[in-house]
Order: C-alpha cells, then sequence, then structure tokens
C-alpha cells in the first residue's frame, strides 16, 4: 500500500506537526513490512523551496522516517491556490497508486492550509476522509488491505467541543485523514533509520495540476495581510503565553509581551482579545482557532471555556494564572496561581530573569 | 443578489453530557442553530442590506430542523428550504459527505451568486461539507472567511484566516464560502422578526424526492462508540501573596526545565 503525507519545507527542515506525523507512518509502514504488506512511504511536498533545498538535503532530511520517494513541483509555491493544490495532491495520489493498483492512506496535518482542501481533495480523488484525528490506525484485527484492495482505519476524534471521544471508521481503497499537531509524540532521533535510506525524487508533471483557466481567473489572491510580523509561529512554538479578557488593555497586552519575551515563547489570545480587536484573529486558540500543543500553554487572565480548552489539550503542561480561584480553567491546569495578573507577571518576570542570569 | 446559506441544527453542546456504554447521552431536545452558520447567515443579510437581494436558507434534516429555519428568518432570510428527512432512519448516521452530495443535488439545479456554509459543525467540528459542495459542483470557493464585500456587481471580496496571516481573494459569483464565527455577531431576532418569520416560505422536499439515489449519499464513516476524554487532573493550585506564589512559579519552571 501507498502510505503518504503532505508537507512543507522550511529553511530549516519540516515542521514539528510533520515529523510526529512521518514518525508514525513509519511505525505503521514498518509494521505492514513485517507482514509481508508491501508498503512505500511517500511525501508530497507543496512549497518546493528548491533553491533552499537541494535533493540530497530532501533525502536526508526525510530519509530518516524511512520515506520512500519525494513527490515534488518545480513550480515553487502551490500552496495558495485551492483548487491547485486538490489537483497538485491528485496528481501525486495518482500517479502513486497507479503503478500498483494499490491502497492508500494519506495523512495531513490539521491545519487551516489543510482544512481549506480536505474535503474538496476527498470528493476529487473519490477517497473516504475523517478529520481532526487524535489517533488513528488500522484496525486491530484487519490491517492488511482486504481481498477488495480497500482498508480499514479507525480513527479516533474529539466532539462537542471536545466534550466527548469519538471512535469512528471507514473502509475504502483511498483514505484521507487530517491528524491534530501533537497527538503523536515527536520521535527519538536514535529510533529513527541511522543511515537514511537514499530516496527517489519525482518531479511533477505541472501540467497536470495547473488550474483551468476557468478557475483560476475566478479566484485570484489580490493581497496577503502578514498580521504579526516577527512572531514565533504557534504551530511549532515550545512555550505559548496566552492572553484572555483579565489582561484588559493595551497595558496588559505589554505584560503578556514581556512576559513571553523572557520565556522566548508565542503569543496566543482567548476570543474575548480577538473579538474585541485587542489581538488579530491570527493568533486565536480553540474550537473556532488554533489547536496548539506545546510543551507548555500558560494561559494568562483566561477563564477556561469549553471552547477555549478544546484548542489546548494536546499542550503537554497546562499553567494559568486567574484570580477567580474557581475558574474552570484550574480544572485542567497542571499548575495554578490564584493572584491578580497584575501584581503576578512583573514579580515572575523578574524572578525568571533572575534564574536564567544565574 | 441571490445567496443560499446552509444551516445546520446541532444538539447544543454546552448541555450536559454523559458518555456510557459507548453512547453519548445528552438532552435531544436542546438543539441550537451551529454557531459558524448563524454567522454566515449574519453576513448574507448584511450584504443584502448593502446591495440588495435575497437570502434563502437550505437545511437538511428531521422535522425539528424546521425550528432552525424558522430562526434564519426570524434573524431575516427571506424564505427557507427544508429538505426532510422524516421517518428515515439512516438520517442519524448521515456525515459530512452525505450532507454534500444532497445539498449539491438541490443546488445544481438553482440560481446563486453564492452559496454560504458555516465552515463547520459545533457538534463533530469536521470541516469538510462546503469544500466537498464546492468541488462536486465544481465552481471557485473561500473557506473560513472573515469578511465579504461585494465589488463590480459580479464579485465577491473575501478576507479569509490562514494559519499565520489573511488573505484578501477575489472571486466571481457562482462561488461557495465557508464562514468563520470571528466575522460578525450574529443579531438576536426581534419579536417583529420573529413574528414575520411565521409568514414567510418554508418550502419542503421530502429527501427522497430529490433525485439522487440511497447510494449516493451513503456515509463514508460510521460510528463505532463514543469515549470519555482521558482526563487531565488538576494540578497544584497556589494561592498565597503574589511575591511567593510568583517566586514558586518560576522555580517550578525552571525545575520542568522550561528556561532554554
Ligand atoms: C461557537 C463558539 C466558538 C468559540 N470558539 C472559541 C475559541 O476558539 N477560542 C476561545 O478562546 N473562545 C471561543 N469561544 C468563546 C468562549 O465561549 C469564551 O467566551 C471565551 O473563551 C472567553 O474568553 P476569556 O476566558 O478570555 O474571557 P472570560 O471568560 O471573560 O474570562 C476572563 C478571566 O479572566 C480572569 N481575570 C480577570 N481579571 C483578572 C486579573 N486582574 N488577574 C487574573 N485574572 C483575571 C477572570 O477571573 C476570568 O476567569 C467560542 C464560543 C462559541 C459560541
Amino acid at each position: 500500500m501507498i502510505l503518504s503525507h503532505l508537507l512543507t519545507i522550511h529553511k530549516d527542515g519540516i515542521n514539528r506537526a510533520s515529523a510526529e506525523i512521518l514518525a508514525r507512518c513509519r511505525e505503521l509502514k514498518n509494521h505492514l513490512l513485517k507482514n509481508s504488506i508491501n508498503t512505500e512511504l511517500h511525501a508530497i511536498i507543496c512549497n518546493s523551496n528548491v533553491s533552499l533545498w537541494n535533493s540530497s538535503k530532501l533525502s536526508n532530511e526525510l530519509g530518516i522516517y524511512g520515506v520512500d520517494k519525494i513527490w515534488i513541483t518545480k513550480k515553487g509555491n502551490i500552496c495558495d491556490q485551492n483548487k491547485a493544490l486538490i489537483k497538485y495532491i491528485a496528481s501525486a495520489q495518482k500517479e502513486a497508486t497507479k503503478k500498483y493498483n494499490i491502497p492508500s492512506l494519506l495523512v495531513m496535518e490539521s491545519n487551516e492550509l489543510v482544512k481549506d482542501i480536505l474535503g474538496g481533495l476527498a470528493i476529487h480523488i473519490n477517497a473516504s476522509v475523517i478529520s481532526d484525528v487524535i489517533k488513528f490506525g488500522f484496525s486491530d484485527n484487519n490491517f492488511t488491505p482486504r481481498k477488495d484492495k480497500s482498508l480499514y482505519i479507525r480513527a479516533t476524534r474529539p466532539v462537542m467541543t471536545s466534550k466527548a471521544l469519538a471512535d469512528v471508521k471507514v473502509i475504502d481503497k483511498q483514505i484521507i485523514i487530517s491528524l491534530r499537531p501533537g497527538s503523536y509524540n515527536l520521535p527519538d532521533v536514535n529510533d529513527l533509520e541511522t543511515v537514511p535510506k537514499k530516496v527517489e525524487i519525482e518531479y511533477m508533471n505541472d501540467r497536470l495540476h495547473s488550474p483551468n483557466n476557468k478557475i483560476s481567473l475566478k479566484n485570484q489572491i489580490k493581497q496577503v495581510i502578514n498580521a504579526t510580523e516577527d512572531f514565533i509561529d504557534l504551530n511549532e512554538a515550545r512555550i505559548i503565553v496566552a492572553a484572555g479578557r483579565g489582561i484588559k488593555d493595551q497595558n496588559g497586552k505589554t505584560l503578556i509581551a514581556n512576559l513571553a519575551e523572557v520565556l522566548n515563547a508565542g503569543i496566543a489570545a482567548s476570543r474575548a482579545l480577538t473579538q474585541s480587536g485587542i489581538y488579530d484573529s491570527s493568533v486565536l486558540v480553540g474550537q473556532s482557532g488554533k489547536v496548539v500543543s506545546p510543551q507548555l500553554y500558560l494561559a494568562v487572565g483566561i477563564s477556561g471555556s469549553v471552547q477555549h480548552i478544546s484548542g489546548i489539550l494536546n499542550s503537554k503542561m497546562i499553567i494559568a494564572i486567574n484570580k477567580d480561584k474557581n475558574a474552570p480553567i484550574f480544572d485542567i491546569a497542571d499548575y495554578g496561581i490564584v493572584g491578580d495578573l497584575n501584581k503576578v507577571i512583573p514579580i515572575l518576570i523578574d524572578e525568571i530573569k533572575k534564574i536564567k542570569s544565574k | 443578489m441571490k445567496i443560499f446559506v446552509s444551516v445546520k441544527m446541532v444538539p447544543d453542546v454546552s448541555a450536559p453530557m454523559l458518555v456510557k456504554n459507548g453512547e453519548l447521552i445528552m438532552d435531544a431536545d436542546r438543539t441550537v442553530l451551529n454557531a459558524y452558520d448563524a454567522s454566515a447567515v449574519e453576513e448574507a443579510l448584511v450584504l443584502k442590506e448593502a446591495y440588495a437581494g435575497e437570502v434563502v436558507v437550505v437545511s437538511v434534516g428531521p422535522a425539528k430542523a424546521a425550528e432552525t429555519l424558522r430562526k434564519a428568518m426570524a434573524m431575516g432570510a427571506d424564505s427557507a428550504v427544508h429538505i426532510t428527512t422524516e421517518n428515515m432512519e439512516e438520517e442519524l448516521l448521515f456525515d459530512s459527505y452525505s450532507y454534500a452530495r444532497i445539498l449539491a443535488v438541490y443546488y445544481k439545479d438553482q440560481y446563486y451568486d453564492a452559496l454560504f456554509f458555516g465552515k463547520q459543525s459545533q457538534d463533530t467540528d469536521a470541516g469538510l461539507t462546503g469544500s466537498m459542495v464546492a468541488e462536486i459542483l465544481d465552481i471557485p470557493y473561500v473557506s473560513n472567511a472573515i469578511n465579504i464585500t461585494r465589488e463590480e456587481d459580479d464579485k465577491f471580496v473575501i478576507t479569509r484566516q490562514t494559519d499565520n496571516n489573511q488573505e484578501i481573494i477575489k472571486t466571481s459569483s457562482s462561488c461557495l464560502i465557508t464562514c468563520s464565527n470571528n466575522m460578525n455577531e450574529p443579531r438576536i431576532p426581534s419579536l417583529k422578526g420573529i413574528i414575520a418569520s411565521k409568514k414567510k416560505r418554508l418550502q419542503k422536499i421530502n429527501l427522497r424526492d430529490l433525485h439522487i439515489n440511497e447510494r449516493d449519499y451513503k456515509p463514508q464513516t460510521k460510528l463505532i462508540e463514543y469515549k470519555t476524554l482521558p482526563s487531565r487532573k488538576a494540578g497544584e493550585k497556589l494561592e498565597d501573596d503574589a511575591e511567593k506564589t510568583s517566586k514558586m512559579l518560576a522555580e517550578f519552571l525552571y525545575q520542568k526545565n522550561i528556561f532554554q
């Protein structure tokens, strides 16, 4: 079978969520190979900054995950037009599966880029899809492709504002899954391939996925507004400092910025503050914003509504600062301080500085 | 300008719920108009007020879903279409794919400038239906919109939220847009609106009368069971003066190797 993953490459490497997904896929691949099921792991790259990454770097970075083949475009970035991206992935999947006429499982990161295309892609390639899962695998006793070459995938996803989990299954020849970041641990480098195998790199025929003129003319990007210039990507951040209504105003915002600076943290906000315009909606965390999974999520002046909490449950550690000792955020916090943030944060910043300078 | 808004009746997620023997137990009577769809309705009404036109709300669902459509009409939608699934057991099992296939069959024969959808539904958060419908109908679409304006009579200019920034996209009519709840505050229906809604047209179409084969909307995903969330235990909670607690927190962070 073909296991594949859609990824974007950056100057310094692949992002954390992709590493988690590739490691999980490698685990499944090895499991299948052990059971004598011919399996390949493919990576589909949608922003080929070829100038940054030559083929040996590609091979090195992805070979350690047991990637057998990379699909890439010479066109540069094709992520910014949903229909074009759908066609691109579809043609890579088609090429990959045509050769062997076998089932495929495509695993993508559950982020806005993917949310934009997921349903459309599933229709386009006639696949079944499960979105926003936190766990997936082959059904216990049926992980082998069935006689009609279909797969049985079982996945767990949060529902009802993350108040419950639902286990769902799909049976199909082509299946797509989107996975919440932080759902699987980052692999230990010692567990990966020590001698990365040579990865086959295939340049896509870019004619195949150029959007038909009808659509591209109808749908054009006019402008990209970079909300935050100099920021730490919340999808990648090790530490996130999150601000809630309790910070009140610009002064509070400055406090948060100072705290984030000493912690080298990304800054997030609750909906109370993105609605009031104190923070840009790009940093909203929760059901209608981002799902984050940092090592530490430090919630300041956030009550802990179900909608907010649903976006932070994959965090390794949650710490809350809130003046209301009954705030629901404390029910899920590993460590909490009951107190006025205006008093606590300035002292906290000083204490952190003291410890760091030692 | 004619805008259709697809709306869904969802269980009230703020209601207490309980998982027992793999089933989810909640008060079946507590249902609401999906919050993201409410934002889509609101945005359609704002556009209608600015540029004139017609707003039609459409829902696939059981008899009770009519309440949701009335609510959207009380907000100001002109009329409603209810694709009923009465006495259909399989309705309970519909997934995004089923809804998308059914809605696409209905929209295929309609004239429209835009189809609006909520970007996801509050109960499942799947977020698939909108882009599925766009792909089935082969029309351009923009997802996660936080602002929509009209330009030159036949174009929409849409601001959408991406992972780290916002994009402004221009699209011609006959497009599909999925709406974020970060674009507006849906209005609360006024008494006048509620009274007016009772006189508005609510067309019922039985799913069986829509020209679609049952196998064409057969759900792809099957529910196996519900489970409870692995619980996150509440940890230590410090209540003391700020001087002490801040110091202890800094020390705790240090112990946990947070500083690098
Ligand atoms: C469909 C839907 C989707 C939603 N999606 C999201 C989402 O994605 N993300 C999200 O965040 N919300 C979302 N919400 C909104 C959510 O329900 C809450 O309204 C919101 O999270 C509240 O934000 P908050 O905790 O900052 O504010 P509040 O609930 O007002 O809490 C403020 C907290 O600050 C504390 N505080 C005040 N002053 C101080 C002080 N001086 N020192 C210390 N503590 C102080 C208070 O004790 C209080 O606990 C959604 C709602 C709906 C209906």
